[in-house]
């Protein structure tokens, strides 16, 4: 007896489907993965010209040197 | 912007000691008050808290956020302080006092976001903000000072002033549109408005507003936050090659915040919230062809899909009366009368329009749950 086409078609689909239909908590967990590395990338390839989330460490150093404060508010997206 | 690529820009960033706060948690809402519907504010400060300029303004949201900023209007307004910083470190007595009303305003409900007692009691909110190598909990966005001020607010039944509803007006919303490529210039000037009836015109360089030097758009709606409900600013303006300053008065009249229109992303966010919809305002001319003109006029934008099933409102239907109130009414005046007069559990009238093939036709009323 031959199996019928949509039962082959429905089968041949889950199997193509099921690496992507992970758990909900394990995809959330890799997008916040993924936010936390580009975030980092981010304050890293700015380190040099940004303080990150320290008005005080700014505030000093502005203190220190004369210089004006440029605070930018601004989440990482 | 991380490491900007334009020389001139970089040069004047090199003079400042730049910094980014990407989270509300502690921060100090009487020195840092912004327009929390931003997704992007800049201010330029000396150390000691005495602020030179505020940077970062929008009228809308998608195409129209970028409007009001552009690169080359930033880089003067960066010069501007620059040079306000240099004159105040000669004379702080007297560049202080010009500066006094820029640097202090008006007080904020509490002193910081995780003193809003409904970010207080959020176990999501109320705990330590793990840093950027943590995870997202925790995180206290902009937009959510405002939202969860006026929430708290209406929980402890205290008096909410018009200024929460409509936050740092735009000068759009008063009559005038700022050249973004500027640091203060006017680009153009709406008819019958609040700023052409005060004389300004297009190509007005403004010097000061309520005494304090303009160096940008968002300058201006430092200067409107913090105006009463009725007012008297005066304005300086430099016209042409004149030596002298032209002086101006711009006259806000009695409850001219809830009279403007405007876009606020915390007003959508507040009546979703309440109601379960919200809504845009139509613009003039249309309500003028559906003979709604000076009256109330709103589409529905949102539908919560309980409320839609239930009461039959959906996206597109339009508003024209609230609780049987039919005088016209912008965004803020619909979340100030919910806010200020429909406690939890009470019910909300809206009468809506049918409207087909662009007639007018017979009106409905539905009752919503207030939450």
């Amino acid at each position: 007896m031959t199996t019928p086409l949509p039962i082959l078609a429905l089968a041949a689909a889950a199997v193509l489907v099921a690496p992507v239909c992970e758990p909900a908590s394990q995809d959330r967990a890799k997008t916040q993965d993924r936010a936390i590395a580009k975030r980092e990338r981010l304050r890293d390839n700015a380190a040099d010209f940004w303080i990150y989330d320290d008005l005080y460490k700014a505030e000093e150093l502005a203190s220190k040197n004369g210089k004006p404060l440029l605070v930018s508010f601004r989440c990482v997206p | 912007m991380a490491v900007p690529a334009d020389g001139e820009l970089q040069e004047l960033l090199d003079r400042f000691v730049c910094v980014r706060i990407v989270q509300m948690h502690g921060v100090d809402l009487a020195k840092f008050a912004f327009d929390g519907s931003l997704t992007w504010a800049i201010f330029l400060m000396n150390s000691d808290g005495t602020i030179y300029a505020r940077y970062g303004s929008r009228s809308g949201l998608g195409d129209q956020s970028a409007r009001e900023i552009s690169l080359a209007g930033f880089k003067k307004t960066l010069a501007g302080a620059l040079a306000l910083h240099a004159r105040y470190a000669n004379d702080k007595q007297a560049v202080g006092k010009l500066l006094a009303g820029k640097t202090k305003g008006v007080r904020p409900p509490w002193p910081t976001p995780d003193e809003i007692p409904t970010l207080a009691s959020n176990p999501r909110f109320n705990q330590p903000f793990l840093g950027l190598a943590g995870r997202h909990n925790g995180c206290i966005h902009c937009h959510m000072v405002p939202v969860n001020e006026l929430q708290s607010l209406r929980a402890a039944k205290k008096p909410m002033a018009d200024r929460l509803f409509s936050p740092f007006p735009m000068p759009n919303q008063i009559g005038f549109r700022m050249d973004p490529d500027q640091a203060a210039t006017v680009l153009r000037v709406f008819g019958d408005s609040i700023a052409s009836r005060s004389g300004l015109k297009p190509g007005d360089r403004v010097l000061r507003i309520d005494g304090q030097p303009i160096l940008s758009t968002a300058d201006i709606q430092w200067v409107l936050h913090n105006a009463d409900d009725a007012d008297e600013l005066a304005v300086e303006v430099a016209r042409g090659d004149g030596a002298e300053p032209t002086r101006l008065t711009l006259e806000l009249p009695d409850g001219w915040r809830m009279r403007i229109g405007e876009w606020r992303f915390i007003n959508k966010s507040l009546l979703m919230q309440t109601l379960g919809f919200n809504v845009n305002v139509m613009p003039p001319r249309q309500a003028r062809r559906y003979g709604l003109a000076g009256k109330l006029a709103m589409f529905v934008d949102r539908t919560r899909r309980d409320l839609r099933k239930k009461t039959g409102l959906g996206n597109r239907d339009v508003i024209v009366a609230i609780d049987g109130k039919r005088d016209r009414m912008t965004l803020a005046g619909l979340t100030a009368y919910v806010f200020r007069n429909k406690p939890k559990g009470s019910k909300l009238k809206v009468t809506i329009m049918e409207i087909r093939d662009r007639f007018p036709r017979p009106e409905s009323t539905v009752e919503v749950e207030v939450r």
